[in-house]
């Protein structure tokens, strides 16, 4: 990867309202060169919107934003270093699949031995070779996305847009389509700018997201930080799942404080804050399931807590429980190591341990 | 109740099942009526024009029951003169007009049609009203309400001598001039129609995309909105085309009747010159050239055309 001096993409400010409808609101981030960047939210939060302004289809009310160190507001769509494989394809219908890969050199004005040789290369990648001469409409799902993407790559892109591109594929084919388009941008190292309400396809591909809400940047991270340490119930809830415990400060140290819920107190990692109350998050799996009778094995754990199993969900490779304890819902979720069933049932008590480090201290 | 026996066909169609005698019965009631206007109207006065223009005229302009071609070499150019190609002049006379006017169609039609396609809600019905409201008054009156607009004192002559493009008090016709304006209004709605029709339903994301590949807006045109709109525009081309070849009211109203067009040509025929067989010929013949252009304009621009855009 080169190291620019520049960022692919740059935005400060950027903003774009429909209506009364604020959809970008003030959006600023940076995005660097060979970077697989994904811009993750529900439908509505500005993701495709932000896409479009980069792409020269939609143009902002305010901000800046600069392609390749290059101020793009003048500059229209069909001259910006950018290409966009598009939720619905968007494949010409009456040009077969080579001429709808070259349509971008021919636009360019390459030499046509040229054309001929990097179409060809491409759909070698993208293995469409032996469809060089049907037409979109005899193509299958899977087929049109891999010609919508060699039709974007062939032109070689400083920055390559993905809208939603697997969102209309089956589960297996979207999973296996995911490693190849991971595997193709390594090896391109073309800068990929993609958008998905598919939070796990999101962690799978991308170096860093940013967690988009009704037109702002939420949180913006790579995978592990965001799964890890979410700032915002919002974004808590939208990658994967936590419960969330109200809490007050009962004592503070340099390391850990102590909180008071009413789960009984519970000692956290890190700096108690400021405010009088707040929320703790913690993730399903990182709840530990203790054994029956653990209290005359040895050493009580830190954070032992006492909850009913209200539900049991048997998921094959895990089983999920709903867990209620003082005022506050609890999910579990433990791997089925065993074969056998393990011993939890509706309706029985059970000690669960929560490690003052799996408990996180939300902002809001 | 008698129940259907293995002897008689049923037929079951739309949920229904008929026996053999019902479902012709049924056809016969249906498709009947239609059947029988095309054949006592259309068919059977085309075999009669057909059959008269191998016929000749006698004296008196009655029918004489030989079989000849002449009416067809005359038309070709080969009189009893020798060689004069009078109306194989007014057959390029009427095509030529029959193109440009089509051209000219399709150069108002575009922008129009697209426009209308922009509009919001209830003033896009409003705006296709108003293409189809001239249809509601009578060509001739129409083509005489021009007139007007473009003598020396109308409204539109005056404006065009205040720009200094004519002298003033001069009119705006007889005139080729007046005569595309005339068709060109007369047949708008043939090509605009069809057009819109086609250019409602275009998928704009397929603009997007060419001008996200590189396309100008030109190119965008051409690679991802003409291959879409082809079909109405094609179906509405040739609409006015064939109506225009006909078409001598208006050329004559506003052009000052000093040409004569297929139109006239066949009209004389069968008024003042009393030459039914002379003027079946020209039908004919002006029906088959037509015809042959359609199928080598199909050929052409149809299927293999569109995908020649690139």
């Amino acid at each position: 990867m080169r190291n620019l001096p520049h960022p692919a993409i740059e935005t400060v400010d950027l903003t774009r309202r429909f209506g009364d409808v604020t959809a970008l609101d003030r959006v600023s981030l940076s995005i660097q060169p060979g970077e697989f960047f994904s811009l993750l939210g529900p439908s509505g939060c500005g993701k495709t919107t932000l896409l479009r302004l980069i792409a020269g289809l939609d143009a902002a009310d305010g901000g800046t934003l600069r392609i390749d160190g290059v101020e793009a507001a003048l500059m229209p769509a069909h001259q910006r270093p950018v290409n966009t494989v598009f939720q619905s394809y968007a494949l010409f219908p009456h040009l077969d699949v080579r001429n709808n890969v070259a349509f971008g050199l021919r636009m360019k004005k390459v030499a046509p031995a040229e054309i001929d040789r990097r179409v060809n290369d491409v759909m070698a990648v993208v293995e469409i070779g032996p469809l060089a001469d049907r037409r979109p409409s005899q193509l299958s799902g899977g087929q049109k996305q891999r010609v919508a993407l060699a039709r974007a790559i062939v032109n070689e892109p400083k920055v390559l847009l993905l809208d939603e591109p697997l969102a209309a594929l089956d589960l297996k084919l979207r999973k296996q389509l995911q490693l190849e388009l991971r595997n193709l941008q390594r090896r391109l190292g073309i800068t990929f700018v993609y958008v998905t309400h598919d939070q796990e396809e999101a962690l799978v591909l991308s170096d860093r997201i940013a967690v988009m809400r009704d037109g702002r940047i939420e949180q913006l991270g790579d995978a592990r930080a965001l799964y890890e340490r979410p700032r915002t119930r919002f974004v808590s809830q939208f990658l994967g799942s936590c419960s969330l415990i109200e809490g007050r400060t009962r004592s503070s140290s340099d390391q850990t404080f102590v909180a008071q819920t009413s789960l009984g107190d519970l000692t956290v990692a890190g700096t108690a804050p400021q405010r009088a109350t707040f929320t703790l998050a913690i993730r399903p799996e990182k709840i530990r399931v203790l054994p029956l009778g653990h209290s005359q094995i040895g050493s009580l754990p830190a954070n032992r807590v006492r909850a009913r199993v209200d539900q049991r969900i048997y998921v094959g490779s895990e089983t999920h429980y709903e867990l209620g304890a003082g005022a506050e819902r609890l999910r579990v979720e433990t791997m089925n190591r065993d074969t056998q069933d393990s011993d939890l049932v509706p309706g029985q008590d059970v000690d669960l341990e929560l490690p003052p480090n799996a408990l996180i201290l939300l902002d809001d | 109740m008698t129940k259907p026996t293995a002897s008689r066909a049923v037929r079951v169609r739309f949920g229904e099942s008929l026996t053999r005698g019902q479902e012709r019965r049924r056809a016969a009631a249906t498709s009947g009526p239609g059947i029988l206007w095309v054949t006592l109207f259309l068919v059977l006065p085309l075999a009669g024009i057909l059959g008269i223009s191998f016929l000749s005229r006698g004296d008196y302009g009655e029918l004489v029951w030989d079989f000849t071609f002449d009416n067809f070499k005359r038309f070709a150019g080969f009189g009893v003169f020798g060689f004069e190609p009078l109306y194989p002049k007014i057959i390029l006379r009427s095509l030529g007009m029959a193109a440009v006017t089509t051209v000219l169609c399709v150069l108002a039609a575009l922008p129009l049609t697209f426009f209308i396609a922009g509009l919001q809600g209830p003033r896009r019905q409003i705006a296709l009203m108003l293409v189809v409201i001239p249809f509601w008054t009578n060509l001739l009156i129409r083509t005489y309400a021009w007139q007007i607009v473009f003598s020396g004192s109308g409204w539109l002559a005056r404006a065009a001598a205040t720009l200094g493009l004519i002298p003033a008090g001069e009119a705006l016709y007889p005139g080729a001039f007046a005569v595309f304006v005339g068709l060109t209004c007369d047949f708008l709605p043939f090509l605009a129609l069809p057009l819109y029709a086609s250019v409602e339903k275009i998928d704009w994301s397929l603009a997007e995309a060419a001008s996200d590949l590189g396309a100008n807006g030109w190119n965008v045109f051409r690679h991802a909105l003409l291959p879409q709109i082809a079909p109405g525009l094609v179906a509405g081309a040739i609409l006015v085309f064939i109506a225009a070849t006909g078409q001598f009211v208006i050329p004559d109203l506003l052009g000052g009747a000093k040409t004569v067009l297929l139109g006239n040509a066949i009209q004389q025929q069968f008024g003042m010159s009393r030459d039914w067989p002379f003027g079946s010929a020209i039908a004919c013949l002006t029906m088959v050239l037509v015809m042959a252009g359609l199928w080598l304009f199909r050929r052409t621009a149809g299927e293999q055309g569109r995908d020649s855009f690139l």
